[in-house]
């Protein structure tokens, strides 16, 4: 028979039922908890993405704006960002930028399309042009384009050898002396849209200022084997190697005459007043002269092209020319760092997830 | 002294007492822990909702904020209503490494420069190219063949391609589309999904994206500078608003979204 009262058997079932709900409701409670947390935790993941996409659309914006085609890297909103260009041949590029947000815990990558577009007076449409010419026999400048084939270059496309804005009498002197597709057309000339803003802009942003006066032994400098000195402004760039100054291609401006004997360089020369080049001076580029750009007698050799007021070319040389040459591949080298890129007008945005 | 009797017992009286004041305890306990039950049952769901609804806003606001609507070359929006979308979705972007001759049917891409949630597709995908000034050119994607024939002996993609129309250069962007709809569809309730369009203009099976959601529980609303439109060409901003039902307990939640469409 069953002890109702006895003391061994008379816990009852109060504590055991207070037990099992205490043990119910904590399991309830703990799972509630568990997923509370899994959803703050989803939460925040979302919202660290969110931070993460903003920090890079904030790193395509800096750089874009920047417009130097430098990498970024460093804070940006709540988030970091690596922004950096990526070539698409050489009229684009994509700017990639990822936003990273809680230090590596969320990551967005998103990109821009960009074009590139070159200032107009960057891009001569002859080997020559100038308002004039002289010289004596053979050949002063030619047109067919001797740019070489690789990533930087386009194929080769022939121009006029020289446009002379209205001085006809180079027909008479020497009438196959210029060479090109056509080897001479006279017209307006690019001397006439040199002047302008832009222009101005470039001659501010010059690496190496010069007052005029003559300089010897231009050409590359050296801080070690594999170092490039492009402190030093008698470097003007190797245009023969591919050594540490191969891709060095810096701005030069003077501002009164200037001789330059021997050597060479490349890159972008422009002179306010005259310029003369002897002594075998090889450049390749683009050379801006305001006034007379003079051919000395012992030869010069410009690849890429020439606006100049005035060129004389030697006339009493033992060198048969041409002293212009068209490079389609040098002029777009010299200019490359002064294009300006800008977002395509459509479907520039990229998600790269 | 207090001693127990042998024969001490309980009443029935105390034992009627006692079983209903066990039995009002025992209802009032039950009650308390179906309630708490429901009330877990509730918040696992609503969490689920919650994490169900950020899920789907994602997904739903990645795929239009890559839309184009004023390209002459045609709108990516290929039709819109409240409930339904179709649309051109880019995918995959690269660029040629070899220069395309006007007439060329084949184009070669840079495989290394091949971005975007995946590679060309044959079986879903068309072209566009550059073609300078903001101008895009659309060509049909054929065959697609690997090849290590870029000029720096890289390896390529030839993509097979209708005749091209004009000549491009070195480095012209290509972007591979894809037709797809997102839309609210009813299966065991009603759905968001997502279908891709074969070039043979049928569609794939809907892929369901989450649910189930309330009947109105994929609205759409296209704005053209502030003001609602219902032309494909003009939408600059889309409002998405996604309701969701809970299976079990029926609650339902909502979230909401803006997106400015970026191309």
């Amino acid at each position: 028979m069953m002890c109702l009262r006895c003391r061994d058997t008379g816990a009852g079932f109060a504590l055991i039922g207070v037990l099992v709900m205490m043990v119910t409701t904590g399991l309830m409670v703990s799972g509630i908890f568990l997923w509370a947390l899994a959803d703050s935790r989803q939460g925040r993941n979302s919202l660290l993405v969110e931070q993460g996409f903003r920090a890079s659309e904030v790193g395509l914006a800096a750089v874009l704006s920047s417009n130097e085609m430098a990498p970024m890297n460093g804070p940006a909103g709540t988030g970091r960002v690596e922004a950096d260009w990526v070539g698409m041949g050489r009229a684009h590029a994509l700017v990639r930028s990822v936003g990273f947000s809680a230090g590596d815990l969320a990551r967005r990558e998103t990109a821009v399309l960009v074009e590139f577009r070159t200032p107009g007076f960057l891009k001569p449409l002859a080997a020559l042009t100038a308002t004039g010419v002289d010289g004596g026999l053979g050949i002063w400048a030619s047109g067919i384009d001797s740019a070489g084939m690789g990533p930087d270059c386009q194929p080769p496309l022939d121009v006029p050898g020289a446009i002379f804005s209205g001085d006809t009498t180079v027909f008479s002197i020497c009438p196959t002396c210029l060479e090109g597709n056509p080897p001479v057309l006279v017209g307006d000339s690019l001397v006439n849209s040199v002047p302008g803003p832009r222009f101005e802009a470039l001659k501010e942003t010059a690496d190496y200022s010069f007052g005029g006066g003559t300089l010897r032994r231009i050409g590359p400098k050296y801080m070690s084997a594999a170092e490039c000195d492009t402190s030093n402004p008698n470097n003007w760039g190797d245009w023969r190697t591919t050594g540490p100054c191969s891709q060095h291609r810096p701005v030069i401006h003077s501002s009164g005459d200037l001789v330059v004997i021997g050597g060479g360089g490349q890159g972008i020369l422009i002179v306010d007043g005259g310029l003369e080049l002897s002594g075998g001076f090889e450049f390749d580029g683009l050379v801006v002269v305001r006034g007379q750009l003079k051919i000395g007698n012992d030869g010069a050799l410009i690849r890429g092209a020439v606006v100049a007021g005035h060129m004389v070319f030697p006339k009493n040389s033992s060198f048969s020319g041409p002293f212009v040459q068209y490079s389609s591949c040098a002029v777009e080298l010299a200019s490359r760092n002064h294009r300006v890129g800008t977002p395509l007008e459509r479907r520039s945005w990229v998600p790269l997830y | 002294m207090f001693r127990l009797s042998k024969s001490a017992g309980f009443s029935l009286a105390e034992i009627i007492t006692v079983l209903a004041v066990f039995s009002v305890l025992s209802a009032s306990a039950l009650r308390i822990v179906v309630r708490v039950g429901r009330s877990y049952r509730e918040q696992v769901e609503r969490l689920a909702i919650n994490r169900d609804l950020r899920v789907g806003i994602t997904i739903v606001t990645r795929e239009l904020m890559n839309l184009s609507a004023s390209d002459p070359a045609g709108s990516d929006i290929l039709s819109l209503s409240r409930s339904d979308l179709v649309y051109n979705s880019m995918r995959v972007l690269a660029h040629l490494c070899r220069p395309a001759d006007a007439g060329d049917v084949e184009l070669v891409v840079a495989r290394d420069s091949v971005f975007g949630y995946r590679s060309f597709d044959p079986n879903t995908d068309s072209l566009l190219l550059h073609a300078g000034m903001g101008e895009w050119v659309r060509v049909d994607l054929g065959v697609i063949s690997g090849q290590a024939d870029c000029p720096d002996s890289s390896a390529s993609l030839r993509l097979g391609v209708s005749p091209v129309p004009r000549g491009f250069d070195t480095g012209t962007p290509v972007r591979g589309f894809e037709g797809a709809r997102l839309h609210l569809y009813r299966s065991d309730g009603f759905w968001l999904g997502a279908n891709r369009r074969r070039k043979n203009g049928t569609w794939t099976r809907t892929q369901p994206i989450i649910g189930p959601l309330s009947q109105d529980g994929f609205q759409l609303e296209f704005y053209d500078d502030g003001v609602r439109t219902t032309d494909r060409a003009l939408v600059k901003l889309v409002a998405v608003r996604l309701a969701m039902l809970g299976p079990q307990t029926g609650i339902l939640d909502t979230i909401e979204a803006e997106v400015a469409i970026r191309n």
